[in-house]
């Protein structure tokens, strides 16, 4: 009835060739991205493996890994005790940072796609503090009802429980104002903060020793057994977040627009916030709290490739593993005989980005809403 | 999403076939009843217009269609079949909700929230017609000249029609629009009104929330008046379109004329009498055509 002829289309052709090329450079930039992060993750892999007091060429560190699958090639560690360092010291502390950093990627991302909010992280909003508490309640009261997964199962317990509350008190109408998630942080980290001042009080000597490198975060010390008890956790974890990824993209509509677009949003939910706490509450529980590195990950990586879940989640538990694979090389080498809190790095590095993202965020939506 | 049965896919209705339908709908805010008890049928083929004064409870009334408002204790059914039992999956397979304003949380393109409207098919034979129906549904629209772009980057009007872009590519039976046309210059209203027809005049059913009247004159099959939270008036533009019944709904003095060149009908306000009393007893009620 109403003619529309009249609203020319003449520009479409040149439009869709536009649209298409801008497909073709975030697609060619979305392979760039997994290619460097992957090439530059196996470098810093041997490099890391390699430094330390004992220094161990690149070139050995190879030959030992291809030497432990069967494969005769390459020059095993010049040292006497080369292949026992880098086997029974460093190789568990350089895959529990891989796995703690991918964690803790992947949660940021997570976090921001159901707040809906750039600024949500693990560390900000409070999850990671909460985690802590659980892990500091059983070292405590030495609770050991499930061997070496106490820890793990009580911290995963307590940030499932954290991230339950903070969801559930700053949401409204299915996003999450900035004001209202970096107060709920305040009031979340107030708590947790008495909570474990309170287990310190409690704790003997030992346990006091314990809490004390919570709050400041190392891989100092982890052995095979600490990567055995949160492997599988986070692998639930960072498969699980996979499944969620498409109907995450969906839910940036809002809440209701999702709905509409058949996607379950209750169960999402849960769903993630079960994914975040199975990735955090492992990861403090033998990492102590690392804070902004799933804030600035992904937040970056969105930057780069777009806001595309399906890629943005894998990208970002590559970066996090970089980012705390080379955030530890410094913690244990940038100072001869000492080990460096990794969390007191990533928050020296995390806070300022913080900042400058809260700034971005305030000028983007006109002060504060 | 329901892995634990098949997901029936929707059936082609034949026009005239109730696609919607709404029984005995209440819907209370606290103290206040917004709507008191409303039924209303919508059918394949046609274009209803709701339309009511401001806080006459139209766009609730789309928020109870649409299940985003709790309808309780009435009953709305889609395809025959009450809301509650098809799963959110099914329904999107057959409803499509434009709501008033929409946000998206981060920079998707253009394109990527439009074919976020694509989701509900995906593991369907329809899939496969994925491009073919973004080009179609961007084109109608007017958005191809912005798929590159941010969504959050865009004006409203720009947001307003990539967000029916996606709407549109979801190829619901039933569309329901909340204020297409608000932010909208006129060549684009038109455009919206005439994708609505288009839509209808194909077999589906839309029920479009409009404020302005002549627009709603000009494209709907059916104008349902709502105010104060029940149905006023529901019928043919031309029999609904009084103006008698607009200066009482809306408390303004209202006339309907027609178009000297096409018929068509135009509603405009008394500018020239300030008091609306005084207006009916001056005008006769039932006046219609060009002065």
């Amino acid at each position: 009835m109403a003619s529309t002829a009249t609203i020319s289309s003449a520009t479409s052709p040149s439009a869709s060739e536009a649209s298409a090329a801008t497909r073709g450079r975030v697609r060619t930039r979305t392979v760039l991205v997994f290619g460097g992060l992957t090439l530059a993750l196996v470098t810093a892999v041997i490099v890391a493996a390699g430094s330390g007091q004992l220094e161990v060429s690149p070139s050995e560190v190879i030959g030992s890994i291809l030497h432990r699958l069967g494969i005769d090639a390459g020059s095993m560690p010049s040292h006497p005790n080369g292949d026992a360092v880098l086997w029974d010291v460093r190789f568990p502390r350089v895959v529990m940072a891989l796995l703690v950093g991918s964690a803790l990627g992947v949660a940021g991302a997570l976090m921001q796609g159901v707040f809906g909010n750039p600024l949500a992280e693990p560390a900000v909003v409070g999850v990671s503090s909460g985690a802590a508490v659980g892990a500091c309640l059983v070292i405590v009261f030495k609770i050991t009802v499930l061997g070496t997964f106490t820890t793990p199962v009580a911290a995963f317990l307590a940030s499932l429980l954290t991230t339950l509350i903070v969801y559930g008190l700053s949401r409204s109408n299915g996003r999450t104002e900035v004001v209202t998630i970096v107060l709920m942080g305040i009031a979340v980290n107030a708590v947790s903060a008495g909570l474990i001042g309170f287990f310190v009080f409690l704790g003997d000597t030992q346990a006091r020793e314990q809490i004390v490198f919570w709050q400041l975060g190392s891989l100092n010390g982890i052995r095979w057994q600490a990567v055995a008890a949160v492997a599988p956790l986070m692998a639930v974890g960072l498969a699980g977040a996979g499944t969620v990824a498409r109907r995450l993209d969906l839910l940036a509509l809002g809440e209701r627009p999702a709905r509409h677009l058949g996607v379950n949003v209750e169960r999402l939910r849960l769903t993630t916030i079960v994914m975040v706490a199975l990735l955090v509450g492992p990861a403090v529980a033998f990492a102590g709290i690392i804070g902004f590195v799933g804030l600035v990950v992904a937040h970056l990586l969105r930057m780069v490739i777009g806001p595309s879940h399906p890629t943005l989640i894998p990208a970002s538990a590559l970066g996090g593993a970089l980012v705390l694979l080379l955030a530890d090389l410094f913690a244990r080498t940038a100072v001869d005989f000492a080990d460096l809190p990794i969390g007191m790095l990533t928050a020296l590095i995390g806070g300022p980005s913080f900042f400058w993202l809260l700034r971005r965020e305030r000028s983007r939506a006109g002060g504060w809403a | 999403m329901s892995w634990r049965r098949v997901t029936r896919l929707p059936d082609a209705s034949a026009p005239g076939d109730v696609v919607l339908s709404a029984r005995g709908v209440h819907v209370r805010f606290g103290q206040v009843e917004v709507l008191a008890g409303i039924d209303l049928d919508v059918r394949a083929g046609e274009v209803v217009a709701l339309v009511g004064p401001n806080g006459a409870g139209k766009s609730t009334l789309l928020g109870a269609l649409s299940g985003d408002i709790d309808a309780l204790p009435g009953t709305v059914t889609v395809n025959g079949t009450s809301v509650a039992d098809w799963t959110s999956l099914e329904l999107a397979l057959r409803r499509g909700v434009l709501p008033q304003r929409s946000d998206v949380s981060f920079p998707f393109t253009v394109e990527q929230v439009v074919r976020m409207g694509r989701e509900p098919w995906r593991n369907t034979e329809a899939e496969d017609a994925d491009d073919v129906i973004v080009a179609w549904a961007t084109e109608s629209t007017d958005v191809v000249a912005l798929m590159g772009r941010e969504f959050p980057s865009l004006s409203g009007g720009e947001q307003a029609r990539a967000a029916l872009a996606r709407v549109l590519a979801q190829q619901p039976g039933l569309l329901l629009l909340d204020e297409p046309t608000a932010s909208l210059d006129i060549a684009h209203q038109e455009q919206v009104l005439g994708i609505a027809r288009t839509r209808a005049e194909a077999g589906d059913a839309v029920v479009v929330v409009l404020h302005d009247l002549g627009l709603a004159a000009a494209h709907a099959d059916r104008v349902v008046v709502v105010s104060g939270g029940v149905v006023v008036a529901d019928g043919p533009p031309a029999d609904v379109m009084t103006d008698a019944l607009l200066s009482a709904v809306y408390g303004c003095a209202i006339e309907v004329l027609r178009h000297p060149r096409t018929g068509a009908l135009m509603v405009l306000p008394r500018r020239d009498i300030v008091d609306l009393a005084e207006s009916l007893e001056q005008r006769p009620l039932t006046t219609k055509g060009a002065p």
